[in-house]
């Protein structure tokens, strides 16, 4: 190997591995996709299939920015998004589990209704068609970890993040713990897997089902609202593109466990900083960089499936050699 | 003999049953709609029946109203056919705009006549869209993965390659994104343009074209398949019950993907339609939403052939009147969208229960099956 | 001794059939006591009741003497009366202790006291000798430990009286034994036992008293030390043979199926059927009789094509299908009215019409090219309805709108129609009144004098009986046994129904003899 490809690959390396900013990007661009993650695993545990996140996030966004419109500051902003995200998740479970509309046509009529309402809304409200941008809207201001930014190497990797990312961090452990330690995160899981056993032992299983979906209207709502108020500081129409949906595929990923799906969806911040990056080099026109992350869902999606079909074989060839 | 008014009645009875939940959805959408409307300090009245003088109003109007109906016709049938054959196509949208790209590269690329040049493109919307729900479907029977997500995930590749396509080799005009415009051997030809010499005009002021009536045949046509062919036999059984249908022989795989094929196909001759009858070149058309309309419609429609053309026809009036209604009021035209979404709401509220078993069955053939035993019981 | 249940005039009625008819049920306290009966019984119903999961029509039960009322599951474990049923509520991925403290988990402040709940389940499992492992997750355990964890499930909750159906079902001679020496101890322990079973061996060796029912009312009860096999069987089993169908003697031709050797898996990816292999000639019935969940339902998926054989070879006509896909099959010659009826048999909101045509509108005269001939197919479903009398309004209504035994004769219509040579009816009578009954075993007698080669599957002993030329017994997946109808007995099939075979029958006498 001589001396210009190494250079070439260590200048490859400092670019787009060791290189505090993407991680950064990194870290910060797969906010969203670990909140929709989560929002899409809570349900899933709970044996919900649960599609309307995409339209969740889009509210949770619109909500946000209304919110520190209204009254020139994000926190409100954060409320109202949560406030919206709870409600219209409740809507949902009425209509899915009480009323048994199907669910999988109610979520889908939850996301297109999103698109259209929050373009509605921001014509009323805005007067203006797709964007709800105005100086009176306030962003969440980044935060310095008093100790931690000083940390050489981490400490710029740690600090300085808005308050949702640490948020989303906090929840991602929050969660753990509530499903594996606490009383009714066990019963949802039981409620998930087999909801006749725990009906047999008294658990109140609609119940649980209820607050499983409003709390993945919560994560989705933050979801969104990060993308409005954090990100940027102003509602885009179909800001969410395709985050609901790709926070499914990172909870398959993930295997329904908080931590592992906070890895994968770490997996798409990295595709998303990526992209941003390659954008900036000029290697290739813009569109296929912003292709990546859903091709890259199909991709991982396919990777996935074929292991796991391979596994299951195994298991299955296994078995039957203790066979009689 | 009595059996036969017995009979009737009963079907009446059936059917007055079904249409009560429909009207009462419709009543609800409505009365919320009314709510919205009062918050923006209109009167709801005065409002709807704006919107259906818009809609209904004039000849005008209702050329408008044909024209916007068009490519959600389209859209509806391709949603109604995936449903009744029990998969979820949710990436129309996608496969419509791939359709019309397809459709504009052939249309603009070729010199040939109109004989040969008009099908020619037809025929290339409808094969590039159900190219387009290829992936998904492989991934669904082969791979067991939903495809509610993969679909999705194509929605979005066809928005960014198109942009792509009409940015770079596609493109017309250095200083638009534009592609060139497709041969007039190509053309759909609109009302106003085919009667304009003559003495009465037909579709003034709009762009109201022939491709209401290739829309027209392509219903027949499926509604011919539906009923009178080995396919549509298929699609229809194992779209109610997939393990009755592998019982007596028929093979689900094959039946599955032709549906999804067929209904990608049906999404992308919409797309090209659109193109050949309205904007006779590719132009940004994402943010209208015309597959996830169609989704709306087919659902209003009760998946059914007819009933979402029905569906179709009646949202393309209602666009129309939502159109004039933002002239004159400056109501956002989304209300509409927004009025039909909660009504679709309340119709689903109504429990498509069997629907949701015949999912399960897709995902996981090891689950337990219900046995007559707990029929019985 | 007091009683510690008491059921009197228990009638439960589901849509169609009487499951339980003024049953009067009693246990005594301490005791093994043994519920019996064939399929249909109405055992299970009868514990349903007891542990609330069903409400009785009628009838009143008593708990250690005192009159309670029932009327919820909360009720009876309330009470202390614990249930383990056939098919485990267990949560695969949870482990042993999360399994038996779940919806009752001891607590410290917000969190799951982990310590807690391991040690109180070591405590009740050391007290009644059950070993478990806390910490082992329940999907990796063996079915014999399954039924360990929910067992102490019910001693969790503090069950006195613990209802078990069908214990051994799932379990091997190995983890049978162990059971055995489950109930004991917990019988030792002060418990009360219940348990449904048709093993009439395991009824002699383990319980005390038995309750024998039949066709949902009770036959009597027994002391087991005063009664054996044989008379249980009869008690089961015997019945009026109010069937009275015209049989021709057979004409027996070429032998039209084959089974070798076939192994066959269950849903639960265990080996339901264990190296079968059978005959059945043209013009013959063969019976395979046995009760339900010995590996019948395997045995027709495997040979109609619905299921995979893992092993062995089927030949129809000499032909081997094994490897051939269900259309194929039908090709050549096969038709099969499924244990399913309404899942796999019909498609019920399809029309009648549809059900008919949907295993031959692929073909002429019911289709020429891509295209259907409607007509065809219209005439032939009206002289399909006219012929096999099914009572409907007309072919183009829903199938759900017609009742079970109009909804089977639709089945069979379809299925006679291609004129089979091989026709495999499994449980083709279930849940069908007499009438019905009567005209599907006589379809059934038709197609076989007509040269059809029949195999016919089912739990209906009678039935089974009544038609055959030949018979023969699934016990556990295997053949134990093969007759000529003409010498079967109601007792000899019972008892291989019941996993006696001859050699065991022959043991007891000669113990009996050196008594």
């Amino acid at each position: 190997m001589d001396a210009n490809t190494m250079a070439q690959i260590v200048d490859i390396l400092e670019r787009y591995v060791f290189n505090v900013a993407n991680i950064q990007g990194t870290l910060r661009l797969a906010t969203p996709v670990v909140l929709a993650g989560l929002c899409a695993l809570i349900t899933s545990r709970a044996g919900i299939l649960n599609i309307a996140g995409e339209g969740l996030i889009l509210f949770g966004a619109w909500f946000g920015v209304l919110g520190s419109y209204l009254y020139s500051n994000a926190m409100i902003g954060v409320a109202f998004a949560m406030v919206s995200g709870f409600i219209i998740a409740g809507l949902f479970a009425l209509f899915s589990l009480k009323f048994r509309a199907n669910i999988i046509i109610m979520g889908i009529a939850i996301n297109i209704f999103a698109q259209a309402a929050t373009i509605f809304l921001t014509r009323v409200v805005a007067k203006t068609a797709g964007v709800f941008a105005d100086p009176r809207i306030v962003g969440l201001p980044p935060i310095e970890l008093p100790f931690i930014k000083d940390i050489p190497v981490l400490g710029p990797i740690l600090s300085g993040y808005t308050a949702i990312v640490y948020l989303s961090w906090a929840l991602v452990i929050l969660t753990t713990i509530f499903l594996y330690r606490t009383p009714w995160g066990i019963h949802l899981r039981a409620v998930g897997e087999n909801p006749r056993a725990a009906e047999t032992l008294g658990i109140n299983v609609s119940r649980i089902r209820f607050g499983a979906v409003m709390a993945s209207g919560v994560f989705a709502s933050l979801a969104g609202v990060y993308l409005s108020l954090g990100h940027l500081t102003m509602f885009v129409q179909q800001m969410s593109a395709g985050r609901g949906y790709i926070g499914m595929a990172v909870n398959n990923f993930g295997g329904g466990q908080p931590i592992p799906v906070f890895f994968a969806s770490m997996l798409f911040g990295f595709i998303y900083t990526i992209g941003w990056r390659l954008q900036g080099e000029r290697i290739m026109p813009v569109y296929f960089i912003d292709m990546l992350p859903y091709v890259a869902t199909l991709v991982a999606l396919t990777l996935f499936s074929l292991r796991r079909r391979r596994a299951l074989q195994k298991a299955r060839a296994g078995n039957s050699n203790e066979e009689d | 003999m009595s059996n036969t008014a017995g009979a009737l009645s009963r079907t009446l009875g059936k059917f007055l049953r079904r249409s009560v939940g429909i009207v009462l959805s419709i009543l609800a959408g409505v009365f919320v709609g009314s709510l919205i409307m009062i918050w923006y300090k209109q009167n709801p009245v005065e409002i709807y029946g704006q919107l259906l003088k818009g809609a209904y109003g004039s000849q005008r109007s209702l050329f408008i109203g044909l024209q916007r109906a068009t490519p959600l016709i389209f859209t509806a049938l391709a949603s109604t056919l995936a449903f009744r054959t029990g998969v979820f196509n949710v990436g129309v949208e996608g496969q419509f705009f791939i359709g019309a790209i397809a459709g504009t590269y052939v249309g603009y690329a070729f010199q040939m006549p109109a004989i040969i040049h008009l099908p020619l493109t037809l025929l290339t919307g409808f094969v590039a869209g159900a190219a387009w729900a290829f992936v998904p479907t492989l991934m669904r029977q082969k791979l067991g993965v939903s495809e509610i997500v993969t679909t999705i995930m194509t929605n979005y590749i066809a928005t960014f390659l198109i942009s792509y396509l009409t940015n770079y080799p596609m493109r017309a005009d250095p200083t638009t994104p534009d592609t060139p415009p497709i041969m007039p051997t190509a053309r759909l030809p609109q009302f106003i343009e085919m009667t304009r010499e003559s003495a009465n005009p037909l579709g003034k002021g709009t762009q109201a074209h022939l491709g209401i009536l290739v829309a027209v045949a392509v219903v027949a046509v499926m509604y011919f398949i539906f009923k009178r062919t080995k396919i549509g036999f298929e699609w229809r059984m194992v779209g109610i019950s997939f393990p009755f249908s592998e019982f007596a022989g028929m093979n689900l795989d094959r039946t599955f993907i032709s549906g999804m094929l067929v209904s990608g196909g049906l999404a992308g001759l919409g797309g090209s339609v659109e193109i050949m009858g309205v904007w006779r070149e590719y132009k940004n058309l994402f943010a209208t939403g015309f597959g996830f309309k169609g989704n709306l419609a087919a659902l209003l429609g009760g998946q059914s052939i007819l009933g979402s053309t029905v569906a179709a026809l009646f949202y393309g009036s209602m666009e129309a009147g939502a159109l004039g209604l933002e002239w004159s009021a400056g109501i956002p035209r989304q209300l509409i969208d927004i009025v039909v979404g909660l009504i679709i709401f309340f119709m689903a509220a109504e429990g498509m229960w069997d629907f949701v078993k015949r999912i399960k069955w897709a995902r996981a053939p090891e689950e337990e099956r219900r046995t007559t035993q707990e029929l019985e019981a | 001794m007091t009683l510690a249940v008491e059921m009197k005039g228990i009638r439960k009625v589901f849509p169609g059939v009487v499951a339980n008819d003024s049953v009067d049920f009693a246990v005594q306290e301490g005791e093994i006591h043994a519920l019996v009966g064939e399929n249909g019984a109405g055992k299970t119903t009868l514990m349903n009741v007891l542990f609330g999961l069903y409400f009785a029509e009628a009838g009143s039960i008593q708990i250690r003497g005192q009159p309670v009322h029932i009327r919820k599951n909360a009720d009876a474990i309330a009470l202390g009366i614990g249930m383990v049923h056939q098919s485990f509520k267990l949560v695969p991925s949870f482990t042993v202790a999360e399994n038996i403290t779940l919806g009752a988990e001891p607590r410290k402040g917000i969190f799951v006291d982990r310590e807690a709940v391991r040690d109180s389940v070591l405590e009740i499992s050391e007290r009644f000798g059950l070993k478990v492992d806390p910490e082992a997750r329940v999907m990796d355990l063996p079915v014999g430990v399954q039924q360990r964890v929910e067992i102490l499930k019910a001693l969790y909750r503090e069950a006195d009286v613990l209802i078990l159906d069908e214990p051994t079902a799932v379990l091997t001679p190995q983890e049978t034994d162990e059971f055995f020496g489950v109930v004991r101890s917990l019988v030792a322990g002060g418990k009360t036992v219940i348990f449904i079973t048709h093993k009439l061996r395991e009824v002699l060796e383990i319980s005390d008293r038995v309750t024998v029912m039949r066709d949902g009312a009770v036959v009597g009860t027994k002391d087991t030390k005063d009664t054996d096999v044989a008379e249980l069987a009869r008690m089961m089993v015997g019945r009026e043979v109010l069937l009275r169908v015209e049989k021709r003697n057979a004409e027996l031709g070429e032998i039209v199926l084959r089974v070798d050797n076939l192994r066959v898996r269950d849903d639960r990816h265990q080996i339901a059927v264990r190296g079968v292999s059978l005959e059945v000639r043209a013009g013959e019935i063969l019976g395979v009789a046995g009760v339900m969940g010995n590996g019948q339902r395997e045995l027709v998926e495997a040979i109609v094509g619905l299921r995979p054989a893992v092993g062995g070879t089927i030949y129809v006509s000499g032909k081997e299908i094994t490897p051939l896909s269900v259309r194929e099959r039908r090709e050549s010659g096969m038709s099969c009215i499924p244990e399913d009826r309404y899942v796999r048999g019909l498609a019920l909101p399809a029309t009648i019409q549809d059900n008919l045509v949907a295993c031959s509108y692929y073909k002429a005269p019911m289709s020429k090219g891509p295209l259907l001939e409607l007509d065809t197919i219209a005439s032939s479903a009206e002289t399909a309805i006219k012929t096999f009398d099914v009572r409907t309004t007309g072919k183009d209504v829903p199938a759900f709108t017609l009742s079970g035994g109009n909804l089977q004769k639709v089945v069979i219509a379809r299925e006679l129609s291609s004129d089979p040579n091989l026709l495999i009816a499994a449980q083709p009578t279930r849940g069908l009144d007499i009438g019905s009954i009567e005209f599907v075993l006589q379809r059934i007698i038709d197609a076989r004098d007509g040269g059809t080669a029949v195999l016919l599957v089912s739990a209906e002993l009678d039935e089974v009986m009544s038609l055959s030329d030949r018979i023969v017994v699934l016990y556990e997946g295997k053949i134990v046994g093969t007759i000529d109808g003409a010498h079967a007995t109601e007792q000899g099939l019972g008892l291989w129904m019941a996993g006696i075979s001859d050699e065991d029958v022959e043991e007891e006498a000669k113990e009996a003899a050196h008594v």
